[in-house]
């Protein structure tokens, strides 16, 4: 009852309720901007960087079969 | 004769206890609390400002009072906010528990640290009911102030007021 009460109490002075105030108000991949609303995050590049993380180990799994072919 | 001194020693003992426990019951040195939190969040200003339910907020805390007069407690303990999102962070602060009185009064701080971070300060006001002698049913209503972390945006704070039941212990 108290939660409905502020709820209408806050709609009533204006507070939109589609904004987001925190970055876990938003869907996942979204985070919540400066303004209040839910967008991609702007910085693409440090995906590509995780890509890049990524195939380092793989790259090390990579050199693993020569090492084996070796020990034979 | 040995026999009879230890029953002497025991009922003595035993007759001491129950004025312990009264005392105790009146003044509890450790206390743990379950407590639940739900609410509304506000964030922003002017047409920028959100709205929107809080996560539901359960929390697993120890108080030990460390000052009688005024009747003070530190408590901290494990937060953590479910449904909507999942996060586990921790509490803690002081309680005033005024002699004779159902009103506690707290202040404190929250951080969150996983999955992402969150600073806040916290505050309440509630009242407390003992429905058994060592457990208790408290209510509280909670306004805490997030003001830096990585789950907020740049530049905004997130304030959340919250309904708080708490089932409390009297551990000593």
């Amino acid at each position: 009852m108290l939660v409905l009460a502020l709820a209408l109490a806050l709609a009533a002075a204006g507070c939109t309720p589609d904004l987001c105030g925190r970055t876990s108000d938003c869907a996942v991949g979204l985070v919540c901007t400066s303004a209040g609303v839910c967008a991609k995050p702007p910085v693409d590049a440090g995906t590509s960087g995780t890509d890049g993380a990524t195939a380092t180990p793989d790259a090390a799994v990579d050199s693993q079969p020569p090492i084996e072919g070796n020990a034979p | 004769m040995r026999a009879s001194l230890v029953s002497v020693a025991l009922t003595a003992a035993l007759g001491a206890s129950p004025r312990c426990i009264r005392s105790s019951d009146a003044e509890p040195l450790w206390q743990a609390e379950v407590r639940a939190a739900y609410g509304l969040a506000v964030s922003g200003s002017g047409t920028q400002m959100s709205a929107r339910a809080t996560p539901l907020t359960v929390a697993g805390i120890a108080a030990f009072a460390f000052n009688e007069d005024p009747p003070l407690s530190g408590y901290g303990g494990l937060t953590v906010e479910m449904l909507d999102r999942s996060s586990v962070g921790t509490l803690f602060g002081v309680m005033l528990r005024p002699h004779g009185s159902h009103l506690r009064l707290t202040g404190g701080g929250v951080y969150v640290f996983a999955p992402y971070t969150l600073w806040g300060a916290t505050a309440s006001m509630g009242l407390c009911f003992h429905i058994t002698p060592r457990t208790g049913m408290c209510a509280d209503a909670q306004l805490t102030a997030y003001f830096a972390g990585s789950d907020l945006a740049d530049g905004r704070t997130s304030t959340a007021g919250q309904g708080v039941l708490g089932l409390v212990f009297d551990a000593l």
